[in-house]
């Protein structure tokens, strides 16, 4: 089974990844992560808590675009204007 | 002459304008003033003057919070932000005047002043108040023992009819339910997951006060599975009374031809009755709801975002609405899982039963198909059963 550290670790990165290129949501995370690290090694419930953990910590955020997505804390430009 | 002409006509008409309650509020917060100068320019240029979204809220929550922002902070500095906070109201929305006093002054304190109850979901929402602020006012609202609602890919803030609080006819006790859904799926209401939005509303009987068969995407209406309770002496007095004309107001207005009346005696053929309300509403103390109450659960009802509007239609006709509900759960828990699995981007639950089937979608959470299950049952013909398939 792929450790906690590990799933969050890579749902991280793939956050990371598409960071200003695409608003990417919770499903389609899952969806990447799991196929990732195998079905086996991985479940929803798995990434689920390695979200929430990684938002709790503030090292991602959730944000609204047509759907909740999940983000890399940043401040916004509207917020700057 | 006004700073405003264009919204000062919205005051002129006979219903009460809300551009009257904001001018009321900028006397004493500058929130307001600003609001009513970005608001003429939107009518003016015939366009709105905020963006929406973005990545507001407060630590650890997903919803709750919806980003406003102008798009000319520099003519209207108060409003650069703008962000709505839904609170999530109580149980068929009873306050106290302490608690909508305390609402009301937490928000005059951090945010514009202006309210709007209740949102479409049930939140009792605050309009207008600015990033720095949301964490306080969050931590305010938690130590005086309330929560924000939902809001983006989650579940939405349950609501309720007041059920048998208030209403004779209540069928099972929405409030509770309604008390009990929304402690069950903290989670999934405040850290979004889902394709889209999920809605739930209960009504406690088939009246749907809370119209959740148009408005959520699983609508709980309270029901009955034996017969009307009827009391032959008191349809005597309607008769007599001369204020219900049973044959024209009561028989012939039942949308499935169930009753009769051939002037002395009503009859109900109870198998055929659709459980509308129409005669129970019309001679109440004559007619009741049955005594083996329940309710029918249906899904996806939706406004027209993405795709049209939809009504819900059912999916278990009847199911006893009893604590710890844990039938109900297990169902929502087959739904939730199917959907998640293939529910497109934005897509609700009822656009990915359309999109599918109902039959593909009844099978695959598990359940028996019924006819009470076809959206339309008296005007669709096109109905094949499998067992009459010859087999090749």
């Amino acid at each position: 089974m792929a450790s906690l550290e590990e799933i969050k670790s890579y749902l991280f990165q793939k956050v990371e990844s598409y960071a200003g290129k695409k608003q990417v949501k919770v499903p389609h995370l899952t969806q990447e992560v799991i196929e990732h690290f195998g079905e086996a090694e991985c479940s929803k419930k798995d990434v689920k808590e390695a979200l929430k953990e990684l938002i709790d910590e503030e090292k991602l955020v959730y944000g609204y675009f047509g759907g909740t997505t999940i983000e890399l804390p940043h401040v916004e430009g509207s917020a700057n204007a | 002459m006004s700073d405003t002409p264009m919204i000062d006509q919205l005051e002129t008409g006979p219903w009460p304008s809300f551009i009257k309650d904001i001018k009321r509020m900028a006397a004493k917060n500058a929130m307001c003033k600003d609001l009513l100068g970005l608001l003429e320019m939107s009518y003016k240029d015939k366009r709105t003057h905020w963006k929406h979204g973005g990545i507001v809220g407060v630590r650890g929550y997903g919803g709750g919070i919806i980003g406003r922002y102008s798009d000319s902070p520099e003519k209207f500095p108060n409003v650069s932000h703008f962000h709505t906070v839904r609170v999530n109201q109580p149980s068929a929305w009873f306050y106290n005047t302490g608690a909508l006093r305390y609402l009301c002054d937490l928000w005059e304190k951090h945010g514009s002043g202006l309210t709007n109850l209740h949102g479409s979901t049930g939140d009792f929402v605050m309009l207008g108040t600015t990033t720095d602020q949301l964490e306080p006012i969050f931590t305010d609202l938690s130590e005086h023992g309330w929560d924000l609602g939902g809001s983006g890919s989650d579940v939405r803030t349950p609501s309720c009819c007041n059920g048998m609080a208030r209403c004779e006819f209540a069928c099972y006790d929405t409030m509770n339910l309604c008390y009990d859904l929304t402690n069950e799926y903290q989670d999934e209401l405040h850290r979004p997951a889902f394709p889209y939005k999920f809605k739930f509303k209960m009504s406690g009987c088939p009246n749907d006060c809370v119209a959740s068969i148009a408005r959520s995407d699983c609508s709980i209406i309270g029901t009955w599975r034996d017969d009307i309770q009827q009391d032959n002496a008191a349809v005597t007095e309607y008769a007599k009374g001369g204020k219900v004309d049973i044959a024209n107001d009561v028989v012939a207005k039942c949308p499935t031809g169930c009753m009769s009346w051939d002037g002395s005696k009503l009859s109900i053929d109870n198998k055929n009755c659709n459980r509308c309300m129409h005669c129970i509403n019309v001679m109440p103390k004559a007619l009741r709801p049955g005594k083996d109450k329940g309710a029918m659960i249906l899904l996806g009802a939706k406004a027209p975002i993405v795709q049209g509007a939809l009504l819900s239609s059912v999916i278990v006709p009847f199911i006893k609405m009893e604590p710890p509900y844990e039938e109900f759960k297990d169902l929502i828990r087959r739904i939730w899982e199917f959907w998640d699995e293939h529910g497109e981007n934005r897509e609700r639950i009822g656009e990915m039963i359309v999109r599918i089937g109902k039959g593909n979608f009844v099978e695959e959470i598990g359940l028996e198909p019924l006819p009470a299950m076809i959206k339309e049952p008296r005007s669709n013909p096109y109905i094949f059963y499998e067992e009459y398939f010859e087999e090749e």
